[in-house]
């Protein structure tokens, strides 16, 4: 089990695609057999707090959001109503969740949702805990890395300040009197802010976070880039890839491309991209390897529209 | 006829731990034909082995061997690099070998 919550958690800090839409507003009561976006934003909401997660794996589960209301989302409804019982039960004369999204469950989730300050009371650990030293501030990554003006997002970290946090996007835009609610986590609306990449810095009483982590203000419109392939599937060190999907630009596309990053990447028609591994990437400082390894690694590309979806590929060495 | 039994208790290092940092560096184990990378965290920086040949997933954005990406996972207390054999250097110590991985993006 707690190898299970561990891996629940970590994929809510690395996953970068939990998207919740910041407008969206439950309006219909859901009940076993219901059908809808509003399904699939209800799992998505659910799955925020490891106390209420839909299912562990599989459909339903963080990232696997359906649009089926099932008894899966009916427990974890339930668990939620319980868990905010003085608001959503008690006032009805209940005691026990019924998993069904009625009219006070559903003002208390869009309750949540609009909140500037979380009241999201995710029970979300990083193990092993840090150790903070007095004075230090550490920014790790945001629950996801682009998304528009008013979308609630967290950052993850450590030496967050329980009031105060000032959250910078870039030398002039920032959000002020961020609240974190154990320290290693702030959750915040995206403020209005022109489209953009944004690198990100953390500063309150106790210090000023590293740099290291960005997020990217979307219009909401423009796709975000997208990859098909990565081609060779197998790419060596020297040896040329080229990228296949769309929401590539003229200019400006950044690669992560597992073991590095390549900036200002050209596309001359938007929908493929090439780069050349680097030859000495990855190198041993001594002996060449007896036999050719495989490493297991990811691209993806990144321009001011978004983040694209990982695509796995294999660099052998 | 006799028949002998030894029963043998054997202790392995099973335990199953959890890590977390910065990825920073990484050391080639040529001979072992693994990777050793340095991550930097709390309580436990240090040396984690990357396997090919064992069970290893590798989730999230898969940046592993970006330095400057966050990685957590699970990881085993053993682990060898053996980076070569004339002379035999082994990279010393290993923290643990890595079972599952998450990773961040690179910072850009």
């Amino acid at each position: 089990m707690r190898t299970y919550l561990f891996f629940l958690s970590f994929l809510f800090f690395v996953a970068p695609e939990l998207t919740l839409s910041s407008t969206i507003d439950f309006s219909r009561t859901l009940y076993v057999g219901a059908h809808g976006e509003d399904v699939r934003e209800l799992q998505r909401f659910l799955n925020i707090d490891t106390e209420t997660v839909v299912a562990e794996t599989g459909a339903g589960s963080h990232g696997n959001e359906t649009n089926y209301f099932g008894n899966a989302t009916k427990r974890a409804l339930i668990k939620f109503q319980e868990k905010y019982r003085t608001e959503v039960l008690a006032p009805v004369g209940l005691t026990f969740g019924t998993g069904v999204l009625g009219e006070k469950t559903r003002h208390k989730i869009n309750k949540l949702l609009k909140s500037t300050q979380s009241e999201i009371t995710a029970k979300i650990k990083i193990e092993p805990e840090l150790s903070i030293a007095k004075g230090e501030v550490i920014l790790m990554f945001p629950s996801q890395y682009s998304g528009r003006p008013g979308t609630m997002i967290a950052l993850s970290g450590a030496g967050f300040t329980a009031t105060d946090n000032t959250i910078y996007f870039g030398n002039n835009y920032t959000v002020t009197k961020a609240s974190s609610w154990n320290g290693q986590s702030i959750t915040f609306k995206v403020p209005n802010i022109p489209k953009g990449i944004y690198s990100l810095v953390v500063k309150n009483a106790r210090g000023d976070s590293n740099k290291g982590t960005f997020f990217i203000v979307t219009d909401g419109i423009t796709p975000e880039p997208q990859i098909d392939s990565v081609l060779p599937e197998i790419s060596t060190r020297g040896g040329a890839v080229v990228i296949k999907g769309s929401g590539f630009l003229h200019n400006g596309n950044i690669i992560q491309y597992g073991a590095g990053v390549i900036k200002n990447v050209s596309s001359v028609d938007g929908i493929s991209l090439s780069f050349s591994i680097p030859q000495d990437i990855l190198n041993a400082t001594t002996t060449a390897f007896t036999k050719k390894i495989h490493l297991p690694i990811g691209a993806v590309v990144i321009n001011e529209n978004g983040v694209s979806n990982v695509k796995s590929y294999i660099l052998e060495i | 006829m006799i028949v002998t039994f030894f029963v043998v208790k054997i202790k392995t290092s099973s335990a199953i731990l959890g890590f977390g940092g910065v990825v920073q560096s990484f050391v080639a184990c040529t001979e072992s034909a693994n990777y050793a990378i340095f991550i930097a965290g709390r309580p436990t920086s240090g040396y984690f082995m990357w396997e090919p040949t064992t069970i290893n997933h590798t989730y999230g954005s898969q940046q592993l061997f970006s330095s400057g990406a966050w990685a957590l996972g699970t990881y085993t207390p053993v682990g060898v690099c053996v980076i070569s054999v004339e002379p035999p250097v082994t990279l010393e110590p290993i923290t643990g070998t890595m079972i599952r991985v998450g990773t961040s993006l690179a910072p850009i």
